[in-house]
């Protein structure tokens, strides 16, 4: 069990939630990327509305703009928020990465349903909202990069998501894995039959990619997940494997657009605190 | 390809002993190889890559049964034609090829061993797979499945796939191709490129093969379960296998998942060549529709990464010849 509060500077997603948590300082104008455009559309649907009220309140995307300044990116990526009629929209070449309303909406009811505990609750809609994010932000990365994917499209955003996310530390490795995961396990899909046919993984598959990144980068932190035998041994043995693989692909086709000063000082901020419940 | 982790990883330990002790390295068989970088690996001198043995700990003679699977293998020049289908490759590290009856199991998959650059077919899976087969296409004719399909070319089409599959692994390893996605799906979808650079006829039988295959072992019951078991077992490996969640830990994809990505690509790469997989409903519209999308990521992943490493002089070779015999590439 944990939660997670904010310091002066605070990610994103943390900024979007929906407790009394204070809003966050606004990124610095010069750290704004100006190849990376954000959009918060409108929704028709009036249940969609608070959400979008939220988000644009709480400045998401602008935090994003500061969250990804270090990248150098060869043509403009838009990062939109918009009513989808889904909760995830087919990513479309030259397309924006959207983040639907609907998918937000989704977050907040199963944490509702299975987090009794409110900061606990707030824990796990921010880091799931993140995981949200970054997934459409790699999918669209991955086109204007010409990135070369081996594998499946999805998961490929899932992992370079996962690497993303234990690459800030502990507290933010702890609030957007966990969250992510929780999120992913207490999903009631069953799959079956022409289920697999879907071009996205099941739920419980995208747990164990998760949650196989984080044991392998931050074997501490996460190795009560192996010690509870959430995650098998024979998978986790296995995870330092797949860490190396995502972190070399990284490395390979994306740091070659990254700026290492402008990382350096992204890192150096404090993003989100993890403090497990006493 | 390989289903059972625990296996493979013990056959990679078992590789790292062989290949630890001194043997001698050089093919006394055949005509010599037109790429010196892929190497029929001789436990004895004159066994031409066909081992006698097992592998590593196994080191028990083969059983008469397993002999006389050798001997068709031998006859057949899987080893020797693999080189060869492999030779248009500029690897910088060696690759070496054998068949063995690796862990002596009756059902061990083919491998690839990363610490040894070494791609071992086993016997046990020809025997194992030439089984199911035989059942696939009972059951196939009986409940009048998909697309027609003879035992042959089950059998010649997931052979193919399964070293195409540990090919694909081998190639990622030895060339540090960036894999962003799930390796083991990426392996599926190498194998299923490459087949489909080869003409309608040798890809339908390579497809085939592998597709039935995987929806024979999800026929079979190998997609995970949707409701905890009564009795689980109390193996830990069994039991997560039994276990709705954590059977999803497995990095290879569900058996239904393979089958479908599979389908997904020999359509998407051919779409008149497999239109009737959409017609029967074996490949879901909904998929089918994004297949050439898919089909073009995965075309442009090879062309970035694999590409540069292939002779493309070497490759009009390759290409020219019939790899599967005419009863392996004949639509019942």
């Amino acid at each position: 069990m944990r939660t997670c509060s904010r310091l002066a500077t605070c990610l994103f997603a943390l900024a979007f939630a929906v407790s009394a948590l204070p809003a966050g300082a606004q990124p610095a104008s010069g750290q704004q990327q100006p190849r990376i455009k954000i959009s918060y559309e409108e929704p028709t649907n009036a249940q969609l509305r608070p959400i979008y009220e939220r988000l644009k309140q709480r400045a998401v995307l602008e935090e994003l703009q500061a969250f990804l300044a270090p990248l150098r990116l060869p043509r403009e990526l838009t990062v939109s928020t918009a009513q989808c009629g889904a909760t995830s929209v087919r990513f479309r070449p030259q397309g924006a990465a959207i983040v639907c309303y609907e998918m937000v909406q989704a977050i907040e009811e199963l944490a509702a349903k299975h987090a009794k505990d409110a900061k606990l609750r707030q824990a796990v809609i921010t880091g799931a909202f993140i995981e949200t994010v970054l997934h459409e932000t790699a999918r669209a990365m991955f086109e204007i990069l010409e990135v070369p994917i081996w594998g499946r499209e999805q998961d490929a955003a899932d992992r370079l998501a996962a690497l993303i996310m234990v690459q800030f530390g502990e507290d933010v490795a702890r609030v957007t894995i966990e969250g992510t995961a929780d999120l992913f396990m207490w999903s009631d899909k069953k799959w079956t039959g022409s289920d697999f046919s879907e071009p996205a993984s099941p739920q419980a598959q995208r747990f164990f990619n998760y949650v196989c990144i984080a044991y392998a980068a931050a074997p501490l932190q996460f190795g009560e997940l192996v010690k509870k035998g959430i995650l098998p041994k024979g998978r986790a043995q296995r995870c330092e494997g797949e860490y190396e693989q995502i972190r070399k692909a990284f490395n390979l086709r994306i740091m070659p657009y990254v700026d290492p000063e402008a990382l350096v000082r992204l890192r150096a901020t404090s993003w989100l605190i993890w403090q497990p419940n006493k | 390809m390989n289903r059972t982790p625990h296996a493979l990883l013990l056959a990679l330990a078992a590789a790292v002993t062989m290949l630890a002790s001194p043997v001698s390295a050089q093919n006394s068989c055949g005509a010599p190889s037109s790429n010196s970088k892929i190497v029929v690996y001789e436990q004895q001198k004159g066994d031409c890559g066909y081992w006698t043995t097992g592998i590593g700990r196994n080191t028990k003679p083969i059983s008469p049964e397993r002999m006389a699977l050798r001997e068709r293998m031998m006859k057949r020049r899987v080893l020797e034609s693999y080189a060869e289908f492999l030779s248009p490759l500029r690897l910088p590290y060696t690759l070496y090829l054998i068949a063995s009856d690796c862990d002596g199991k009756a059902w061990d998959s083919p491998y690839y061993d990363p610490s040894n650059h070494l791609i071992n077919m086993c016997y046990s899976f020809i025997a194992a797979s030439e089984k199911s087969a035989e059942q696939l296409a009972q059951m196939q004719t009986a409940r009048q499945l998909w697309t027609p399909v003879s035992k042959e070319q089950l059998m010649a089409g997931l052979f193919a796939t399964v070293l195409l599959h540990e090919t694909g692994h081998a190639v990622f390893d030895l060339l540090n191709v960036p894999v962003f996605g799930r390796e083991e799906d990426a392996a599926d979808f190498m194998a299923a490129f490459i087949a489909l650079q080869f003409g309608r006829d040798t890809a339908r039988t390579a497809i085939k093969g592998f597709a039935y295959y995987w929806a024979y072992d999800a026929e079979q019951g190998a997609d995970p379960n949707t409701e905890k078991p009564v009795n689980p077992s109390k193996d830990p490996e069994i039991r997560c296998a039994q276990d709705p969640f954590c059977a999803y830990s497995d990095e290879h994809g569900t058996a239904s998942q393979r089958m479908y990505n599979v389908l997904c690509m020999a359509y998407g790469g051919d779409p008149t060549g497999f239109k009737d997989f959409v017609d029967v409903g074996w490949l879901p519209k909904e998929r089918a529709e994004g297949c050439a999308g898919e089909y073009q990521r995965l075309k442009f992943a090879f062309e970035k990464t694999i590409l540069p490493f292939i002779d493309q002089e070497q490759m009009k070779k390759v290409r020219a010849k019939s790899w599967f015999t005419p009863s392996e590439t004949k639509e019942r």
